[in-house]
């Protein structure tokens, strides 16, 4: 094999832009997708299941919030609530958020970012999909054959013992798709430790990809303990082993700390990649190499290693010692520090940088005041004395929407559109683009923030039964919520047009660094035609040409650069 | 890797190009991949079993009497037999490597086989001497489970129920792994004899070694926290 | 066949052998040793460590990590490093009844264990 200089960075911008083979066009049998060992195709496989899985979680979501806007539950009997809010919660939880951006975006990306030819493990790659889907059949027959009323967090002694639901298939299809994400996160640990291109040292990565590390870690160390605490669970209701039953002496404390021991960190695998997005978004939106590097980089594992030791704020209310208790809300307070030290250097990066506004940088906007809001309210909610008060109430669902949705969410739409052109080799309609992502904004905070007083007022979660003179606020969260699922419609509806209708991209439309734009769009089945030697920084932007004169994008805009970007962007 | 494996690329030999994937450079970046990738594995089963592990301390340092009076119905002598089973199965499963390594191909082959009959003498000493038993004795949770020395000593039927789902649930977990070490072990020695193209390279049989050492490690754990509480 | 694997010499592997062999009788034989002279907890301690010693050869030589990269040792390292930190769960069953003031709490469960 030849290894060659990597093209000199200013042939960056100029490429050619119309490869003659690339991975979509390689070969179109179905077999050759359902059979590909291929990281792109795996992650176009993902990204249609997510999606999928994604749709029925947000049906689920928008008849609760329907149920809701009456205080007398006129639309579900109790049985159908309770499953309803079930299968919102481990449909949006197991089936989308933890795969979500690993799987689609980081199984499309790192190979490339990191200049290799694919994941150090391809077949397990493909495996892992197989997984995943064979997991979703199994939760989507369990919830067609009557689903389960348990919540997503199976609490014990109810979901081992007295439920009476589907709850040892849906177990089974958590169980699975838990190895499906181990798969995932022992590729990727593999890959980002061999795979990287010579030259590319640890202090050379992306963002992204430090990120991605520090997911990887925490899917390996924390997946396999919630699926044996499941499978102790799903055992239990066979044989009476009695580990979680206190009839027979076992302790149903001991599952919450089992199932939050992995619960807890598996925030962070949802909220780590969506951060690593926001990072690269960032810096392309600001034309500017993300401030303090370095903390940033560490801030990922810091995240994960603290996150391993917080389990314990979840369960303030279970009779552990005060004392205990004191220790972790004095780590889920320090956890913040890693969080903020990303925030801050976000937007120390924005200061004084060249920012346009494209639509991705939108959504990294967004994701940077919600995820402040969501992590500022975990805080209160790590407070000892604060918690007895919002525990189970709506306010701890405001808080980890805040953090799933308008965290994690708004990433992978970052994600999504930034490197859509690079995934599909088509731009789509960055005008439609920008005005969904202020709609999404607008529609998630009208859902969400209402929730937060609903809580602090005192309306529990998980029921819908509540005093009347709380519907104000809930009408007006399910407005909000009608407002959200029209802003997730245009972007599925404009994204689609662009597969057929978008004009082609360039190979860097973005005008961006990184080795995933010096290869074509949409790249080919072996990603690059000579292995990158790489000898420069991550976000180098003094590398490209003529940085301020590119900014007016119109000289691109004939090669397919995105089409709707500001000239000149705003300062 | 950093610039010196840029340099080694040009150094590498290409003889061994048709055992590399073509995701790799070389060699040695393929065989770093595997092991780390089996270890970063066996970190998933580590804490897979740890989480059960942390169960039996938790109860056996709430209900010492239960897990007393529990292992009395247990076997040492099978525990021990056990033990050297799977620390001889360890052995001939190095052997395995060892002669894989150094090209002798048949004979790996055969190492593989004593380790999968070694491998099956273990289960059968676990049910047919351990488990049907218990059957026998109604000590199994949840079906017709029968404690029969309830109305001689104080502890109640549900410590012990406790003690047994623990220790069916651990043993049974470290047998399934087992099957799957057979499972594997068959397929390869079937490779090996056919001479088929991936095992030629002797990574496959390393990788099924590092997983049969830990489903070994597990087991030096299990035989004293269940067949070792202690006389009386 | 051959490849760039580090080949441990036989006589290394049947060392190890005799070596998990000789654990494995003196954790038997720890076994036997009457309560009044080594009472259960010394007892459970000594047990462990030889399991922990034989598991540390099983590792070292005949999974090969002493002669691994450093990236193995790391990857080996880390799965124990964190089976201790999931140990940490036990600290909440050893310091609940310091909830009671007097350590009522406690004395519920001492006298529930005593009565078993």
């Amino acid at each position: 094999m030849s290894i060659q200089q990597a093209p000199a960075p200013d042939t960056y911008v100029k490429q050619e832009s119309e490869p003659v083979k690339n991975y979509l066009n390689a070969e179109h049998t179905v077999a050759s997708w359902l059979l590909t060992k291929d990281h792109k195709r795996i992650a176009v496989l993902y990204l249609i299941s997510i999606t999928f899985f994604f749709i029925i979680g947000g049906v689920a979501a928008s008849l609760i919030r329907a149920e809701l806007t009456s205080p007398h539950g006129r639309l579900f009997t109790n049985d159908s609530y309770n499953k309803l809010f079930s299968a919102h919660g481990i449909i949006m939880v197991f089936f989308f958020l933890v795969p979500s951006i690993p799987a689609t975006i980081g199984n499309f990306i790192i190979p490339l970012m990191i200049g290799a030819k694919d994941l150090a493990f391809p077949r397990l790659n493909l495996l892992s999909w197989y997984l995943y889907t064979i997991a979703g059949g199994i939760a989507l027959t369990a919830m067609i054959m009557g689903g389960v009323d348990t919540g997503w967090t199976f609490y014990t002694p109810y979901s081992s013992v007295y439920s009476n639901g589907q709850v040892v298939m849906t177990l089974i299809a958590v169980f699975i798709a838990g190895f499906s994400s181990i798969a995932t996160g022992i590729n990727f640990i593999v890959t980002i430790h061999k795979m990287r291109a010579p030259g590319l040292t640890w202090f050379r990565l992306p963002l992204f990809i430090w990120a991605h590390y520090a997911t990887s870690v925490i899917i390996v160390l924390g997946t396999p303990v919630v699926a044996i605490t499941l499978a102790l669970v799903a055992v239990e209701r066979v044989f009476p082993i009695g580990i979680f039953n206190p009839a027979q002496g076992g302790d149903p404390i001991l599952f919450q700390h089992m199932f939050w021991f992995y619960s807890h960190p598996a925030v962070y695998i949802m909220i780590l990649p969506s951060m690593g997005i926001i990072s690269e978004v960032i810096a392309n939106g600001s034309r500017k190499r993300i401030f303090g590097y370095e903390l940033v980089a560490f801030s990922s594992l810091a995240i994960a290693g603290f996150g391993f030791l917080v389990w314990g704020h979840h369960m303030f209310v279970t009779g552990e010692s005060v004392y205990l208790a004191m220790v972790f809300s004095l780590i889920s307070f320090l956890v913040a520090v890693p969080s903020a030290i990303k925030v801050f250097n976000w937007t120390a990066t924005i200061y004084k940088g060249n920012v346009t506004l494209h639509a991705p940088m939108m959504y990294a906007l967004g994701f940077i005041g919600l995820f402040t809001i969501g992590g500022l309210t975990g805080l209160f909610l790590a407070s000892l004395a604060v918690d007895v008060h919002l525990n189970m109430t709506y306010f701890v669902v405001a808080h980890f929407h805040y953090v799933m949705v308008g965290g994690a969410i708004f990433g992978f739409m970052a994600g999504l559109h930034f490197w859509w052109p690079k995934i599909t080799g088509r731009l789509y309609n960055e005008l439609w683009a920008k005005i969904a992502a202020g709609i999404i904004f607008l529609g998630f905070n009208l859902t969400f923030f209402p929730q937060f007083v609903l809580g602090y007022l005192g309306m529990p979660r998980r029921y819908h039964y509540y005093p009347p003179e709380f519907q104000a606020w809930n009408i007006l969260s399910t407005a909000g919520a009608s407002v959200l699922g029209v802003g997730y419609l245009i972007p599925a509806v404009y994204l689609s047009l662009s597969l057929i209708y978008g004009k082609k991209a360039s190979a860097n439309p973005w005008n961006a660094v990184g080795l995933e734009w010096q290869t074509a769009s949409p790249p080919p089945t072996e990603n690059f035609e000579d292995i990158p030697i790489v000898t420069w920084e991550a976000y180098d932007y003094t590398m490209l040409p003529d940085v301020e004169s590119d900014l007016d994008y119109s000289s691109l805009e004939n090669e397919g650069s995105v089409s709707g970007v500001p000239a000149g962007g705003v300062k | 890797m950093s610039v010196e494996a840029a340099h080694s690329l040009h150094n590498e030999p290409h003889e061994h190009e048709e055992h590399l994937a073509h995701q790799f450079m070389n060699r040695e970046q393929q065989d770093e991949s595997y092991i780390v990738g089996m270890w970063s594995f066996l970190v998933t089963e580590i804490l897979f079993f740890g989480a059960l592990f942390l169960c039996y301390s938790i109860f056996r340092i709430q209900y010492p009497m239960a897990f007393q009076e529990g292992h009395e119905e247990l076997s040492w002598v099978y525990g021990c037999a056990n033990t050297v089973i799977l620390l001889t199965s360890s052995l001939t499963m190095v052997l395995s490597v060892h002669a894989a390594q150094t090209g002798k191909r048949i004979l790996s082959a055969m190492w593989l086989a004593a380790t999968s009959v070694l491998a099956a003498g273990f289960l059968v000493v676990k049910l047919a001497f351990e488990w049907y038993p218990k059957f026998q004795h109604h000590l199994i949770p949840g079906v017709n489970f029968h404690w029969p020395h309830e109305q001689f000593t104080e502890v109640a039927a549900g410590k012990a129920e406790l003690f047994f789902g623990l220790y069916f649930a651990m043993t049974g977990l470290h047998g399934i792994h087992v099957v799957i070490g057979i499972g594997i072990m068959a397929v390869l020695g079937t490779m090996l004899l056919l001479n088929h193209k991936s095992t030629q390279y002797y990574m496959p049989i390393e990788l099924a070694g590092l997983y049969w050492h830990f489903v070994d490690i597990v087991w030096i754990f299990l035989f004293p926290l269940f067949y070792l509480i202690g006389k009386r | 066949m051959s490849g760039h694997a580090h080949v441990t010499p036989v006589k290394v592997y049947f060392t190890v052998y005799v070596l998990l062999l000789m654990l494995l009788v003196a954790t038997v034989g720890v076994y036997f040793i009457p309560h009044n002279i080594l009472n259960p907890p010394a007892a459970l301690a000594v047990a462990m460590a030889i399991a922990i010693v034989k598991a540390a050869l099983v590792v070292g030589f005949f999974m090969q990590v002493v002669y691994g990269s450093k990236l193995t040792w790391l990857w080996a390292a880390i799965g124990f490093v964190w089976l201790s930190l999931l140990a940490g769960i036990m600290i909440d069953y050893s310091t609940r009844h310091m909830n009671m003031p007097d350590g009522s709490a406690f004395d519920r469960m001492q006298s529930q264990s005593s009565v078993e």
